[in-house]
């Protein structure tokens, strides 16, 4: 017999339609295909990700140093042989190329693998990181134990993989909540994020974004399920579950939470009129499953206060530069284009095109992985028909607008907060670097939103070429994920 | 009256499917960039780093007919506008521009292809980093006093199209593939070409249901 938790579970999961479960296939597979792709540790930061999931295994806390460039022993002969930093940002060099090297790499595997390994304590800039991701890789990590450095990473890459396809799921569930009319098109968001290469290559590789990417998206499908059908004690604690879940996973999660408070605020209000108690209760457990979370993560040693205090240090380095106008500036440059009359933190650079809209277009490896200029440039076209026809919908649907306010207000604040919060952290290094975090993988966590604005634009051709303009995206898609396939192949062993 | 709009997703599809194939094929028909020739100059050291307004020209360069593109070994999270230009007996041959925003240790800057070999070259280059530093990477010289200085000579580098298409290099590529991964070997590429190919069909099969509904 079923216990009463399970049950609901299962019950939860047979209602989401098949469709959802294929888009998580399809999203699971892409990023696994990703995951062979992009030759080892060519993914941002991934010998720091690897390193901190060593620590753990080794020593049962996270990296005691953010020292970079400090690897456990199997792990700095793996990146050596792999002429990772040769490799590295030099888009001339090639990944490992001959059976030479292949069979060096494989010799010292097999003689490390007899060696005890000593932990370094460095776990370089994931040092910093929450611990969640990294607790549930050692998985994947102890599941290859037998093997070597390559074959444990490949493992993690596909927890990583898994996750993505939990993104694309969450999409596919968020879109039905949040645009119930059209069965077809949630189909069409949750497929085209499936197909996002940029998706597909990051939840190739080992790295915590894999998850926040899917916790994001399930924090925006658990408001539009509570928006549409209300905030019961259950809901309550399942958000309170997913904030929990988000900030344990990567600190960009906190870009979320004013967004989130206000969503809670919304819809407590919304419930007081009918039950003001069982609001007040629906929150109080929120916040109780909140605290159970980081307590158990606190007390188990895997979080430690260091990991809590690098909020206050990030925030410490950014007052500590610049004026308070300076800041607003930059954070608004960052993501926009230059106000008149405004110092020029970019110059040269339109960063919403050449940042935003390129990285998302196609920048791979260590972003050194691109196209032919006339792509990006090329692919204002369609980009552009899309937001025009997400734009008609709005326009002809505009009165269900003011209806849904409060739900698209507290979308348009956790989108916001992220930015800001990306850009706050990017200002940390300016102006040494014009652009620390200009990665469009920070976007990414708003894959659901991306998806919404889909699904907007194929109801935009109305219901006559509605599906028909739904296909065009679908196979455009298909298409930027192969053609980013092959760039990658082209760049690593072509 | 739903019924109705299957033939125009099938149509929309059975289009778009060609053209993409067509697309693939007319890319993997070109042949990949390779190096024309470089100047002999190790990427061995970043010998100086540059902020603000920068301009030099490296003397007794060669520059190789046919070339469609220089690469400068200059690093930069995001860099500047980069302009190039092939000076030769105070004449201009080529010269070519690369807009700003690219990240890398090097960057590869388009120029018109010239008709013959030109020896006793000088590649100039110039921009402007304003408050990102770019870095200048390859053989530093030393001074007189011996100590480090920051002159040096940049590796440059001179890219042609290559002499084989994307197709007759499949099998090669697909050798490289099969090299340090994990479980590695051929398998890796029939598993990848099996795993995009049904990503493909199930894409396909779902996107003609979308006029059904």
């Amino acid at each position: 017999m079923r216990a009463p938790g399970a049950t609901w579970l299962w019950a939860s999961l047979r209602r989401i339609p098949r469709e959802g479960w294929i888009c998580a296939l399809v999203a699971c597979l892409n990023a696994t295909c990703w995951s062979f792709i992009t030759p080892p540790f060519q993914i941002p930061d991934e010998p720091d990700h690897y390193s901190y999931v060593e620590q753990l295994a080794l020593t049962g806390g996270p990296p005691t140093s953010d020292n970079t460039g400090e690897y456990d022993r199997d792990e700095a002969l793996a990146l050596a042989d792999l002429h990772v930093y040769r490799v590295r940002l030099q888009p001339e060099d090639r990944a490992i190329f001959s059976t030479t090297e292949a069979q060096q790499l494989e010799r010292d595997m097999q003689q490390v693998q007899a060696t005890p390994i000593r932990a370094t304590g460095a776990g370089g800039v994931a040092a910093a990181e929450p611990p969640l991701y990294y607790v549930l890789e050692l998985i994947p990590y102890e599941l290859g134990s037998s093997g070597g450095v390559l074959d444990r990473l490949e493992l993690m890459r596909l927890l990583s993989a898994v996750m993505a396809g939990l993104t694309a799921l969450f999409v596919f569930l968020f879109v039905r909540e949040a645009l119930p009319g059209s069965r077809w098109a949630w189909l069409v968001a949750g497929l085209a994020v499936a197909l996002t290469p940029l998706l597909g290559f990051m939840s190739g590789g080992v790295t915590p974004e894999a998850m926040l990417y899917a916790v994001s998206a399930a924090a925006f499908f658990c408001l539009a399920r509570a928006f549409r059908l209300g905030l019961t004690q259950k809901r309550a604690a399942i958000i309170g579950a997913v904030i929990a879940i988000g900030l344990l996973t990567k600190l960009n999660f906190l870009g979320f939470i004013p967004g989130m408070v206000f969503a809670f605020a919304v819809l407590v209000k919304r419930q007081r009129t009918l039950a003001p108690a069982a609001a007040y209760r629906a929150v109080a457990i929120a916040v109780a499953v909140l605290a159970a979370f980081v307590a158990v993560a606190l007390l188990s040693g895997v979080l430690s206060h260091a990991q809590l205090d690098l909020p206050a240090t990030t925030h410490q380095n950014f007052t500590q530069r610049g004026s308070l106008l300076g800041k607003v500036n930059y954070i608004w440059q960052f993501f926009l284009p230059r106000l008149p009359g405004t110092p020029n933190d970019f110059p040269g650079i339109f960063t919403p095109r050449q940042i935003w809209f390129n990285g998302l277009v196609g920048l791979y490896g260590w972003l050194d992985t691109t196209f032919p200029n006339w792509v990006y440039s090329a692919a204002l076209i369609p980009a552009g028909a899309m937001a025009l026809l997400c734009i008609k919908t709005l326009i002809l649907r505009r009165g269900a607008l003011p209806s849904r306010s409060g739900e698209l207000v507290s979308y348009f604040l956790m989108a916001a907060g992220l930015l800001v919060l990306v850009g706050w952290a990017s200002y940390t290094g300016f102006p040494r670097y014009g652009g620390a975090y200009a990665e469009s993988r920070y976007l990414l966590p708003l894959l659901a939103l991306m998806g919404a604005g889909l699904a907007l634009a194929a109801r935009g051709a109305g219901r006559r070429w509605g599906p028909t303009v739904g296909v065009l995206i679908l196979v455009l898609f298909l298409a930027h994920d192969l053609f980013s396939q092959l760039q990658v192949i082209s760049r690593y062993y072509g | 009256m739903k019924r109705s709009q299957a033939p125009r997703t099938r149509i929309a599809l059975g289009l778009s499917l060609v053209l993409l194939i067509v697309a693939l094929g007319l890319t993997l028909s070109k042949s990949p960039p390779s190096v024309a020739r470089w100047n002999a100059v190790e990427a061995a050291v970043e010998f100086d780093s540059i902020t603000g307004p920068f301009s030099t020209c490296q003397a007794n360069e060669v520059l190789p007919r046919g070339t469609v593109a220089i690469r400068l070994s200059l690093d930069s999270v995001l860099g500047p506008r980069v302009s190039v230009r092939a000076v030769s007996a105070g004449h201009v041959l080529t010269r070519g521009e690369r807009g700003s925003g690219w990240t890398a240790a090097d960057v590869t800057v388009p120029v018109r292809p010239l008709a013959r070999t030109a020896l006793d070259v000088s590649i100039c280059f110039a921009f402007l980093a304003k408050d990102e530093s770019v870095g200048l990477t390859g053989e530093r010289l030393a001074s007189k006093e011996g100590v480090a200085s920051n002159r040096g000579l940049l590796k440059i580098e001179y890219l042609k199209p290559g002499g084989h298409s994307w197709w007759s290099l499949v099998s090669a590529v697909a050798g490289h593939m099969a090299l340090g991964h994990a479980w590695s070997g051929a398998w890796v590429v029939l598993f990848l070409t099996i795993a995009m190919a049904t990503i493909a069909a199930i894409v396909c099969w779902l996107a003609m249901g979308l006029g059904r509904e």
